[in-house]
């Protein structure tokens, strides 16, 4: 057997009769488990409700009997935020942002109907689901193991007897932490396909997405390996290596997201919902107000577009004409103020990726989301597409007033067929080249900590030739 | 006792470690120090605005009236009329952030408003940053401090036996429980201080909140109570004949189940035995309910009704009783909505119970004024205000009157207070189980003495 054969063999079976050890990854294995199920129920769940609620709004929307499209432009309709079959492995923002948008007449609304809302308790510590196992506790299982690598053989001196029995002692260390990777890996591997096997169960989950996820996760995990074992080389007993590498698991697990949270809060702040409104309404305040005092010049423009003397001469419905162009002016502000809060948004995420120079989670996140499709791009993709529905849906009502309410206006009301003509919202994921374009630096993080790793493992494997032999 | 607490202090200061987790203590409470501080001021903040806002709206309003307008425009008055829901900042948001950066504080209530959609302009806040979560003192009690202790108190005194040292320790000092009296009192100290500091200081610093200062002392004794317990946890492990690294092992392993596994644990399984109600089916059926209210819809706009004052009394009048057709069909929905949350919430609740860490930090927040009960309650409150407001609203119109002056004075306005906080029976609690735990680890370091 060659001498890294050896020392994995000698590693797994070590392990093996561990019992410590043991049941530690036998818990986290069956919380691993125990989270799958847990997400495929809630996302399967949710779909089934969205799915029901949409059919069930449909048939309100399309019985709603004749009215006047702008009483109809106020009940409107709502637009319901799909889940990806990724969704169970990777919740991301889904439970913060809200998945129920009103698409009413004059107002660009936001997302209403957030899960954490209606959470039991205030104590969060991230969604229950395998992304979290993968993120939080995993790398404490793999911090544990690798605590005793190389401070173990040391503690008792079987280092010194691994150094006279010919393995060279620079690659003592690698091989060590090539051990602990495929202990990791029997652990992991299972989970990671169990929850691929349940997110395709599903619905139709993109290959690519899947197999692109599953590699960020065990580029993640290797990070975390490595550092493992280097901090165990550097020890000198496993109780020591323990304490060091949970101190980094603290650090790099716990703390890091939520400083790098704070530091994009502080950098770039979001406006509190009053201000957001107010402003907004400053700002509508500013355009023509073709229902007041602009009403006289908007009436003499359509008379001139439509080649008429006076308003009462146009051809078509003047009110609608009017709700329309109150809606283009609407729409002017909603670009430029749910436009600048995404900036705002975007500046945020720059900002906290500045925690990825402690941690390589943060970066790992942001690519496991996207990847998932339960990222900020693709909520601020659903509230985007919901709002083109809406400005789609609340126009075409308003022609319809415009060709066929003359002389009656508001007290025009239409073939209840028209409510049948309205299509119903379909969001449409952002491809993946779009998506992997967005998490271009925190691939490059990962990497660049892979890097270091590797750096700090070469520094133990040097120090461990110096002090050991 | 004295003279050895000397030398312990003089061996812990020697150790880096000690010094290190010490260093590591005072940057945590740092940080939590300045976001708690942040978090208060955008909070304030956030109210100050929306104050102003509704003052705005409130002279608009108060103008409006005064102005003596034609009857065909004051009918329509009621609806111009804006009541601002303002909660108070939570006592000690500034401690434990819990829910308040999601939470919505403040809405209008006004005669269009209803029961389904009181917060229709949410919290903008990035998803992203709420997802990961915030470093508040609380966070750093919780979660932190515990881990803290166990690297402290993991080796306290299966380190020596480890070394073979522990009969010549107990020998120099009388007794065993001395030595565990001598080595627990500053490394308590090492983590309780700067956490009590911290506490101090944010309380000295803030603004003078009504409750505050009782709220802080319940929230401290929660959080030295959690604490203790996890001390007596090391004390009994330390009382086992395991080695340092499997003292270690086990210590970690309990932290890591109680703090981080459980309570999502708790959770999820709540979720699937007792599903939260759907807000999807929610809206569904208010609008179902809001279309068969009426068979002829009235438009959104009495002003475009018609220009004469009667025309207008009747358009206004119809929209009105179709808000209360709306209104009570919408009711029972939103009832049975409530009714399910508040049975998922109970079930979490009575789970909770299993994880000392998930009742410490629950308490916490209720202590706070940022938990899930305060929530409840604040969003209860302005329903109920809804129906009063929108009541005392739509009174002119159904008298066939104008909203005088003096109508507009006698509204009701929102003045909701939560309850102060009573955290007794979580913090007997704690208190218990660390008082069993310690006295089990006391008797078993007592018998090591007789050995």
């Amino acid at each position: 057997m060659s001498g890294a054969g050896a020392i994995t063999g000698k590693d797994w079976r070590e392990f093996t009769r561990d019992r410590r050890l043991v049941v530690m990854a036998l818990l986290v294995l069956l919380l691993a488990l125990a989270a799958i199920v847990t997400s495929f129920a809630r996302v399967s769940a949710y779909e089934t409700d969205r799915q029901a609620t949409e059919r069930r709004d449909r048939t309100t929307w399309e019985s709603q009997g004749a009215r006047n499209p702008h009483s109809v432009a106020h009940f409107s309709t709502w637009a319901l935020r799909p889940l990806t079959p990724l969704a169970l492995l990777e919740p991301g923002v889904t439970p913060y942002a809200g998945s129920a948008i009103w698409l009413e007449a004059h107002n660009q609304n936001p997302a209403r109907a957030r899960a954490v809302e209606d959470a039991a308790s205030a104590f969060d510590l991230g969604s229950f689901s395998i992304a979290w196992v993968l993120q939080f506790i995993v790398p404490l299982l793999i911090f544990v193991i690798a605590a005793g690598a190389v401070a173990r053989e040391r503690e008792r001196g079987t280092l010194r007897l691994m150094l006279a029995s010919g393995v060279a002692a620079g690659k003592i260390v690698p091989r060590k932490a090539l051990s602990t990777a495929r202990t990791a890996l029997l652990l992991i591997v299972p989970v990671v396909l169990a929850a691929g096997a349940a997110s395709v169960m599903l619905g139709l989950a993109d290959p690519l997405r899947l197999i692109l996820w599953a590699t960020a996760y065990l580029l993640f995990l290797a990070i975390v390996t490595v550092i493992g074992v280097a901090v165990s080389a550097l020890s000198r007993t496993v109780s020591q290596a323990m304490l060091a590498l949970i101190a980094i698991w603290l650090l790099t697990v716990l703390i890091a997201p939520r400083v790098g949270a704070a530091i994009g809060v502080a950098a770039a702040p979001v406006p509190t919902p009053d201000q957001f409104f107010a402003a907004m309404s400053a700002d509508m305040e500013k355009q023509p107000d073709v229902f007041g005092d602009d009403a006289d010049s908007f009436g003499a423009a359509m008379a001139k577009r439509y080649g008429v003397a006076k308003v009462e001469d146009l051809p078509v419905s003047f009110a609608g004409l009017q709700l329309d162009e109150s809606e283009r002016h609407g729409n002017i502000v909603y670009d430029r103020h749910f436009g600048a809060l995404a900036n705002t948004y975007a500046a945020q995420r720059a900002a906290m990726r500045w925690a990825g120079l402690i941690s390589p989670l943060p970066a790992l996140q942001n690519v496991s989301m996207a990847l998932a499709g339960t990222d900020v791009a693709h909520q601020l993709a659903f509230q985007n597409q919901a709002e083109a529905h809406r400005r789609a849906l609340i126009g075409a009502l308003n022609r319809d007033m415009v060709e066929h309410g003359k002389g009656a206006d508001f007290d025009y009301k239409a073939d209840p067929a028209l409510w049948r003509t309205a299509k119903d919202f379909r969001f449409v994921a952002p491809p993946l080249q779009a998506v992997l374009a967005g998490i271009v630096p925190d691939l490059a993080i990962l990497a660049a900590w892979l890097i270091a790793a590797l750096a700090l493992l070469r520094h133990a494997a040097r120090r461990l030739t110096m002090d050991d032999l | 006792m004295g003279a050895l607490l000397r030398l312990e202090l003089r061996q812990l200061v020697r150790q880096r470690i000690s010094l290190l987790l010490l260093l590591l203590a005072l940057a945590f409470c740092a940080l939590a120090y300045v976001n708690g501080r942040a978090l208060l001021t955008q909070q304030i903040g956030g109210r100050a605005a929306s104050a102003a806002e509704d003052a705005e709206a409130d002279a608009r309003v108060v103008g409006m009236i005064t102005a003596k307008a034609d009857p065909a425009t004051a009918v329509l008055y009621p609806f111009r009329v804006q009541l601002p829901v303002i909660a108070p900042v939570p006592p000690l948001v500034d401690f434990s952030a819990g829910r308040a950066a999601f939470e919505n504080y403040s809405t209008i209530i006004s005669l269009r408003a209803r029961a389904d959609g009181l917060f229709k302009r949410t919290q903008l806040e990035n998803p992203e940053a709420l997802a990961r979560g915030s470093f508040d003192l609380g966070f750093f009690a919780v979660i932190v401090a515990p881990l803290l202790l166990i690297g402290l108190g993991y080796g306290l005194f299966v380190a020596d036996r480890d070394s073979g040292t522990a009969s010549l320790i107990l020998a120099q000092a009388g007794s065993p429980l001395r030595v565990l009296a001598v080595r627990s009192v500053p490394r308590l100290a090492l983590v309780a201080l700067p956490l009590i500091a911290t506490a101090l200081l944010l309380l000295a610093n803030g603004p003078d909140l009504p409750g505050r200062v009782a709220a802080a002392g319940w929230w401290l004794g929660l959080s030295l109570a959690l604490l203790g317990f996890w001390w007596a946890v090391i004390l009994l492990v330390n009382s086992l004949k395991v080695s340092a690294e499997t003292a270690a092992l086990v210590l970690v392993g309990l932290w890591a189940a109680l703090t981080l596994m459980l309570p999502p644990l708790i959770a999820a399984a709540a979720q699937i035995g007792y599903p939260p109600p759907s807000r999807f089916d929610q809206i569904a059926t208010a609008r179902a309910a809001e279309v068969a209210s009426t068979t002829a819809y009235e438009n959104d706009h009495p002003d475009l009704a018609s220009e004469d004052f009667a025309g207008r009394l009747a358009s206004v009048r119809k929209t009105v009783s179709i808000g209360r057709t709306v209104d009570a069909a919408i009711a029972p929905v939103s009832r049975k909505f409530d009714d399910q949350l508040a049975r998922q919430h109970d079930v979490v609740r009575t789970f909770a119970w299993l994880s000392p860490p998930l009742v410490a930090g629950n308490a916490m927040n209720a202590a706070a004024g940022t938990d899930v009960g305060g929530a409840l309650a604040f969003r209860r409150a302005v329903g109920e205000y809804l129906i009063e407001a929108k009541a005392a609203l739509a009174r002119p119109i159904d008298e066939g009157g104008i909203l005088s002056r003096a109508d507009y004075d006698r509204l009701p306005r929102f003045a909701w207070k939560p309850a102060a906080p009573n955290p007794v029976t979580p913090l007997l609690v704690l208190l218990l189980l660390t008082a069993l735990i310690a006295g089990l680890a006391i008797r078993r370091f007592a018998s090591t003495q007789l050995d």
